[in-house]
């Protein structure tokens, strides 16, 4: 297993989605590497695995897992975890995320990134979990934080789990900062003060992406341009740690001007050249 | 400790309304309902309603997502496989579907044939026209200022149009619905399947739909495609001589034809005036 300080330097990424998927070929040049989201090429069909190869051959692939649900209690489908094996190996992806949070339970399934019971037995669960997982399949795992609104009265807070959950594997983090700054916002924390408890040294890429606002509450949307806030944090955080891979995301309301993306990616690469961690 | 109960309570507030009100009325049922702790519920109950509500809107919206991008291939395999099931049922269905496991409280037909309208670009047309029709009953069904309107017009005579000046500016009454479709919606079936609107010929025009005091079912009124573009101009801020101009241009002949639709569907009391 590689470790986490001798991954690739992928440097500044975009999300694909096929809504942009000729602009993203065309413009390859200025774009350093793809994340695909996992579960469109898990079981994929003839078409699918083509458009992937043609991905592959232009570009370095992370998979990117929203239906993991590490947090739903027992173990991760099997079925699920083979598949996603041969996902890695076949891109020979340096790492794989998801998110850390629940999506299913109870036969419900909920479509959506939940928060969990944030508490030290449950970190230290999840912890031993995510090292299982990552050994199943065979390269390193990095644990997301998402956005969330549900405000359980938890044990610990998110950074606190986060860090916790740490103690107890050896996977790395995917640092989305636009959830940290939308969960600052929205829970009254200090972002900084989040970077402060965990352990960012783990931190192996970043996500950036701008949402949108309605009745004072930040909704991540995944629809506008990352807004400075978001930036500010990203400045913040390499200069506290070196960064392997930074990813800026849009799943809606892309805008005509594919060049708009194309200048928060470059915007993305010239923040991690111009770092200096202290 | 956290056990299995608890995610399987809060996954299905997060998807009932009817489950969040109980949460917070009456937690005696949610705990004996899903076997929970007192530890559990108090963590359950620890949410603020409101964060809780959101995640639900946040979840409905993202279900009606999924099943806007899987309606093309939900309606190949219905036609392949079962039979032309009616429109209505697959809402419904597809709410109902294992691998979206949604569960009925958490949304309902009327919401997700309304988001449907919403997404022309991506929607069957014919499929959009039924859609927009059905919104329309259900929409002057549940709408108190029509049940107002039609019940005023029950018990006085008002007949307009009688001065229809190009100042006047129209506007459709509450208790009137115009819909635009590419198919004569009126002439499916009363049990509408995909293979009859597969079937029904092309038809550009539209219904003009009324709601009639104390009767659940509106009428219903054919109505071509110059009436169905006039009458949605009638905003009530466009005067009638706007309204020639942009229907009919310098044309002498049409601006007539016009005018006399707009006077027939004024003393039909279809229309109101606003005079200046």
């Amino acid at each position: 297993m590689t470790p986490l300080h001798d991954l690739p330097h992928l440097g500044s990424g975009l999300g694909y989605r096929r809504e942009i998927h000729q602009q993203t070929m065309e413009h390859r040049d200025r774009i350093d590497w793809l994340e695909v989201i996992s579960e469109h090429y898990l079981f994929a069909s003839v078409q699918g695995r083509e458009r992937l190869a043609e991905l592959r051959a232009a570009f370095p692939i992370v998979p990117h897992g929203i239906e993991m649900s590490i947090g739903t209690p027992g173990e991760v489908d099997e079925d699920y975890l083979d598949a996603l094996a041969a996902l890695v190996d076949e891109i020979d992806a340096p790492y794989f995320s998801d998110h850390l949070c629940f999506t299913r339970a109870g036969g419900v399934s909920l479509g959506s990134l939940t928060p969990l019971p944030r508490s030290r037995a449950l970190a230290k669960e999840l912890g031993r979990k995510a090292q299982r997982i990552q050994e199943r399949v065979g390269a390193p795992f990095i644990l997301e934080n998402i956005t969330y609104h549900v405000d359980l009265r938890t044990e610990l807070t998110e950074a606190e789990f986060i860090a916790e959950l740490c103690e107890h594997c050896e996977c790395g983090l995917l640092l989305d900062l636009t959830n940290l700054h939308t969960n600052a916002r929205n829970h009254g924390y200090d972002a900084a003060g989040f970077l402060d408890a965990i352990p960012t040294e783990r931190v192996v890429q970043v996500h950036l992406a701008g949402g949108t606002e309605a009745h004072e509450t930040l909704l991540d949307s995944h629809s506008s341009p990352v807004p400075e806030p978001v930036w500010g944090l990203f400045d913040e955080l390499l200069r506290r740690a070196p960064l392997k891979a930074s990813l800026i995301e849009r799943d809606q309301d892309f805008p005509d001007d594919f060049g708009e993306l194309l200048g928060e990616v470059e915007r993305a690469r010239s923040a991690m050249r111009a770092a200096t961690p202290a | 400790m956290i056990g299995p109960a608890f995610y399987e309570a809060y996954a299905n507030v997060l998807v009932s309304q009817s489950l969040l009100i109980a949460l917070y009325r009456d937690p005696d049922r949610i705990r004996t309902t899903y076997g929970l702790t007192a530890d559990e519920l108090e963590l359950l109950r620890s949410a603020s309603p409101g964060t809780i509500a959101l995640s639900q809107g946040i979840i409905r919206a993202k279900r009606h997502g999924v099943l806007e991008q899987s309606l093309p291939q939900t309606m190949a395999v219905l036609r392949e496989f079962d039979d032309y099931r009616l429109v209505g049922t697959y809402v419904d269905d597809a709410l109902r579907r294992p691998d979206l496991d949604m569960l009925r409280p958490a949304t309902h037909g009327t919401d997700f044939v309304a988001d449907l309208t919403r997404q022309q670009a991506r929607i069957p047309p014919r499929l959009l026209d039924l859609a927009r029709f059905e919104l329309a009953i259900a929409d002057l069904r549940g709408d108190h200022a029509a049940a107002s309107a039609a019940r005023d017009k029950a018990v006085t005579a008002d007949a307009g149009g009688a001065d229809l000046g190009g100042q006047a500016r129209p506007w459709m009454t509450a208790d009137v619905r115009v819909v635009a479709a590419s198919i004569d919606v009126l002439a499916l079936p009363a049990e509408t399947t995909l293979a009859a609107l597969a079937a029904a010929p092309s038809r550009p025009g539209g219904v003009l739909l009324r709601k009639v005091w104390d009767q659940p079912r509106p009428l219903f009124h054919r109505i071509g495609v110059a009436t169905v573009e006039l009458l949605l101009r009638c905003d009530g801020r466009h005067t009638v001589d706007q309204l020639l101009d942009q229907v009919a241009g310098d044309d002498a002949g049409h601006r007539e034809g016009a005018l006399a639709t707009l006077r027939g569907l004024a003393g039909l009391t279809v229309l109101s005036v606003t005079r200046e």
